[in-house]
């Protein structure tokens, strides 16, 4: 079981994990965070990105067009997360391990919870400390 | 692998293995529907949007989210 980043979730929902570095694998469980999820919808809307993916993929009818950008949206039920309910008790007390903004502390109460491992595109060192002190198997791909 | 909640600082142990237990039983411990995802984006989207996640497209757009929302950054 893995919990993926906004990256790597992006790279799932068009059908393009297997080219990530190490290659997902079809027994893979995937979950992600309800943070990297909402961070994934905000860049795909932003202006810059959603103008340069319409100009590559402009010469596919518009109703596909359409159809990815709409596949971009929604997260599809193979891919699991945790709700607030479960997550915000244990991103609370890990206030008392470090100071985590909201993207991590959920990051890492879903790897616990789970239990699962974390994989990422981008790994800050607050990121990689606490998995070490945490003992959650975190790894670092580029999408 | 996370550490079994009892290898954790006992408070965080407690809270960790009930918010186990109140996902199992909302059955969040698994991802709604089994398998791995078959996407429906055609080929050479796909292409395209990785070319974007590649060339750094994508990363320029999560660094102007996260300047408006810093409890989104990779810190």
């Amino acid at each position: 079981m893995i919990v993926v980043d906004d990256h790597l979730l992006l790279a799932i929902l068009v059908g393009r994990a297997s080219a990530t570095v190490p290659p997902f694998t079809e027994a893979d469980e995937v979950f992600t965070t309800g943070s990297w999820y909402y961070r994934l919808a905000r860049a795909v809307h932003d202006p810059a990105f959603s103008g340069a993916l319409s100009r590559r993929v402009a010469a596919l009818d518009p109703e596909i067009r359409g159809d990815v950008i709409a596949s971009l949206d929604e997260l599809p039920a193979e891919v699991g997360v945790l709700s607030p309910r479960v997550l915000v008790p244990v991103m609370a007390e890990l206030s008392g391990i470090g100071r985590f903004n909201h993207l991590h502390a959920e990051a890492l109460a879903t790897a616990l919870v789970l239990p699962a491992g974390l994989r990422v595109a981008v790994a800050s060192e607050v990121l990689r400390s606490a998995c070490s002190r945490l003992q959650i198997n975190l790894t670092v791909s580029p999408a | 692998m996370a550490l079994d909640p009892v290898e954790l600082t006992p408070e965080l142990g407690k809270v960790v293995e009930r918010a186990r237990r109140q996902a199992a039983a909302a059955g969040e411990l698994r991802p709604p529907r089994p398998g791995p995802y078959r996407s429906p984006v055609p080929p050479k989207a796909a292409d395209a949007v990785l070319e974007l996640l590649r060339d750094g497209t994508y990363a320029a757009a999560v660094a102007r989210v996260v300047s408006e929302d810093p409890d989104l950054a990779d810190e």
